[in-house]
């Protein structure tokens, strides 16, 4: 009987402590989605989140280069990666995949600033204009040009989720996706 | 073939592919512990997973009317879904084990349950697998919003089926867990039969299906709330 008092106890205790945490979690997340509400006109995150964004440990672009800052007419293809706070399995297959195109393929377009790769988690208050603004339904990648500091088209890659089982034609989808908005600068 | 005919099969389809994909694996098993908690009633574990497959059938004909027909946006619907469901599925899922397992009771005072009463939990315990449907067919994840989303409603859009079409993709998602509960609850009737030992069986069956709802709403919890997982 003690036994059986204790168990509903902790249970219990957990239920409390599970939705206390989930409410403060989600007032300070409102909080912060009002903060950052006159940032949501930029797609550009602000340079705060940064640090939710994923760090490549081999072809990320220490900075932006010098020439393409200057150059205000120059076009540049971002490759976004959209991700939440809860990273499944497949989910993180469509990360890794894609990172090693952009290694193996686009590492010097990477060097030069030409080609940009960007994990970015959406459900982060200050990232959630990108919902909008690319009509993210669930975790997605999405392609972008960039000419004269302005977003001139955009691209839902939705095969991802029909290709993920097979590495190498995912990966070839990628690559064939990036080239063409590579090759259509 | 006429469009329908092959946009009813792809609905079908994507339904089975959402149930069998590793991402609703948690829920599913919740899912079938539940359907097959009276595992010596035969009709009432065919009734409990007819009621959750039509909960699932007729939350994704809501849904899927809802977007067809232009009232909200995917996006609106999918992110909230995502993000909120799977949160208040974890305690949602202890507590509701913890009743299974009668560490909390309703009943009122005195000893023992009426006749009457008892008769009265185990309807609802058949309208409780409507709710499940409902709950866990809400309770997108990744795999199953894409399939929904971005596969289901634009072929629903296509074909302008804003009811059919989601149904049957609701329909698809349920018969997995359904036929899979039932051959379980067939097998263990059987076994527990030839070994004369069904009451026994039930007793544990009833107490097993506690303990994975609380297992699975403790997962819930640390996966999407305190993100520990």
């Amino acid at each position: 009987m003690k036994t059986k008092k204790l168990i509903t106890t902790i249970l219990l205790i957990f239920v409390f402590a599970s939705i206390a945490y989930l409410v403060a979690n989600e007032l300070n997340s409102q909080r912060s989605v009002q903060e950052n509400k006159p940032d949501n006109l930029s797609k550009e995150p602000a340079s705060s989140d940064l640090t939710n964004q994923y760090q490549p440990t081999i072809a990320q672009p220490a900075e932006e280069p010098n020439n393409l800052l200057a150059d205000e007419t120059a076009t540049k293809v971002l490759v976004y990666y959209f991700r939440g706070y809860v990273r499944c399995i497949t989910c993180k297959k469509f990360e890794a995949y894609t990172q090693e195109v952009i290694n193996e393929t686009f590492s010097q377009l990477l060097d030069d600033g030409e080609l940009q790769w960007k994990v970015i988690n959406a459900e982060e208050p200050a990232n959630r204009h990108f919902i909008d603004d690319y009509d993210l339904v669930t975790k997605s990648i999405i392609i972008s040009k960039v000419k004269s500091g302005k977003e001139t088209e955009w691209k839902n890659l939705v095969k991802i989720w029909q290709l993920v089982a097979n590495k190498e034609v995912f990966k070839k989808y990628i690559q064939d996706e990036i080239e063409v908005y590579m090759g259509a600068n | 073939m006429p469009e329908i005919v092959i946009g009813i099969f792809s609905a079908l389809w994507l339904g089975i592919l959402t149930s069998i994909s590793p991402c609703p694996l948690a829920t599913n098993i919740v899912a079938v512990s539940y359907i097959d908690r009276k595992i010596t009633s035969t009709s009432v574990v065919l009734l409990t997973g007819l009621f959750y497959t039509l909960g699932r059938m007729v939350t994704y004909m809501v849904l899927g009317m809802i977007i067809v027909l232009g009232i909200l946006a995917s996006k609106d619907i999918s992110f909230v879904l995502q993000n909120y469901m799977n949160k208040i599925l974890g305690p949602l899922l202890i507590l509701v084990g913890m009743i299974l397992l009668e560490l909390i009771q309703f009943a009122g005072r005195g000893s023992g349950l009426s006749e009457k009463t008892q008769q009265k939990i185990a309807s609802m315990g058949i309208w409780g697998g409507a709710v499940l449907g409902i709950i866990f067919a809400l309770s997108f994840c990744p795999i199953s919003a894409a399939l929904f989303f971005l596969s289901l409603i634009p072929l629903a859009s296509k074909l302008n089926s804003a009811v059919l079409l989601p149904a049957l993709y609701g329909v698809g998602t349920g018969l997995p867990v359904f036929i899979f509960a039932v051959l379980v609850a067939l097998s263990a009737k059987t076994a527990a039969k030839a070994f004369n030992k069904v009451v026994k069986v039930e007793f544990w069956v009833r107490r097993i299906t506690g303990v994975v709802f609380i297992i699975i709403g403790v997962y819930f919890c640390l996966a999407y709330i305190f993100r520990l997982i």
